[in-house]
């Protein structure tokens, strides 16, 4: 008996002036290829992400990895995050904590 | 009043003149009004085929439980109203699972329990439990990511939660703001100071129940 997981993107959506790209996929478990549950997973995926250190006061840009994202993913990156969307996001995290 | 009568026992079938196509009752639109088909006491069995609920638009997904399903995934129900009225049209559900991080950690013994949401609507409800373990010191914001939805944008879109435990002199409360899929964690303080990672502490855990509203 083989117990198999696929994740299937469902809807991507672009939210908002930072271009957000939210996504919905089904995770499918199948017994010997037969379906036999369904699970909804969302996740959101944006330019990059920052944080800081109350410590010391510095902030640390993260750049999110897409390397491993599905190539129609992938392609929809390459179209909405323009570099005006990358540094407009970015300046807008950072200002958040008063940069 | 005219009636059609079966004589003896059997079925009454109603053909169209070439004996496949089904018969519609109706009456002329002239009488106006709903027309009325009346069934006899007693129990009435409907004997195969799919009996249509007279909606377009919507379907039923015959098989699993016979739930309505629209045509459109934009099509909704008006609630508590006689007619359509935007503010009572719920046109949006799901639940599922999301995968919650901690934003610039440096250690590595955080676990996330059970992060479910659902979302009714605009809002978006999400639950999970977060234990963490012993980790070397961390200054960074204590900062949860991964929401499974935008939040809204708008100035005043600032929301926020309050576990279930304090540290050692203080409560705090958890906040995430427009445009933003992550929650940053603050001392219910007049101050209102920022968490990190330290001050979060280690070996501790907290469950939270979170709302907050989307698109």
């Amino acid at each position: 008996m083989a117990i198999t997981k696929e994740i299937k993107i469902i809807k991507t959506e672009i939210v908002g002036d930072y271009k957000a790209i939210q996504i919905a996929e089904d995770i499918i478990y199948k017994e010997d290829g037969v379906e036999t549950h369904k699970v909804r997973h969302r996740r959101v995926l944006h330019p990059c992400l920052v944080s800081k250190n109350t410590d010391t006061g510095v902030l640390t840009t993260i750049q999110t990895d897409t390397s491993n994202e599905p190539q129609e993913i992938k392609d929809i990156i390459d179209v909405v995050w323009t570099d005006e969307v990358r540094t407009s996001w970015e300046t807008f995290l950072r200002n958040q904590y008063g940069e | 009043m005219a009636e059609l009568r079966v004589k003896g026992t059997g079925t009454l079938k109603l053909f169209e003149n070439d004996n496949t196509s089904s018969v519609t009752i109706a009456s002329p639109a002239s009488l106006g009004g709903d027309r009325t088909v009346t069934l006899p006491d007693g129990d009435v069995t409907l004997v195969a085929g799919t009996m249509s609920t007279g909606l377009t638009g919507w379907s039923t997904d015959s098989g699993t439980n016979d739930s309505l399903v629209p045509d459109s995934a934009s099509a909704g129900i008006y609630l508590g109203v006689a007619a359509a009225t935007a503010a009572n049209l719920l046109d949006d559900y799901e639940e599922g699972t999301w995968t919650p991080g901690l934003l610039a950690f440096s250690g590595s013994a955080e676990s996330f329990i059970d992060p479910r949401y659902t979302k009714i609507g605009r809002l978006v409800f999400i639950s999970f439990q977060l234990q963490i373990g012993t980790f070397p010191s961390d200054g960074s914001v204590f900062t949860i990511t991964g929401l499974p939805f935008t939040v809204l944008d708008g100035a005043g879109t600032t929301f926020g939660a309050v576990p279930f435990r304090s540290t050692g002199s203080s409560m705090f409360g958890l906040t995430a703001g427009g445009n933003n899929t992550r929650l940053e964690m603050y001392a219910l303080t007049s101050a209102g100071t920022q968490f990190n990672y330290n001050d979060y502490g280690q070996s501790e855990n907290m469950g939270v129940n979170f709302f907050y509203e989307a698109d």
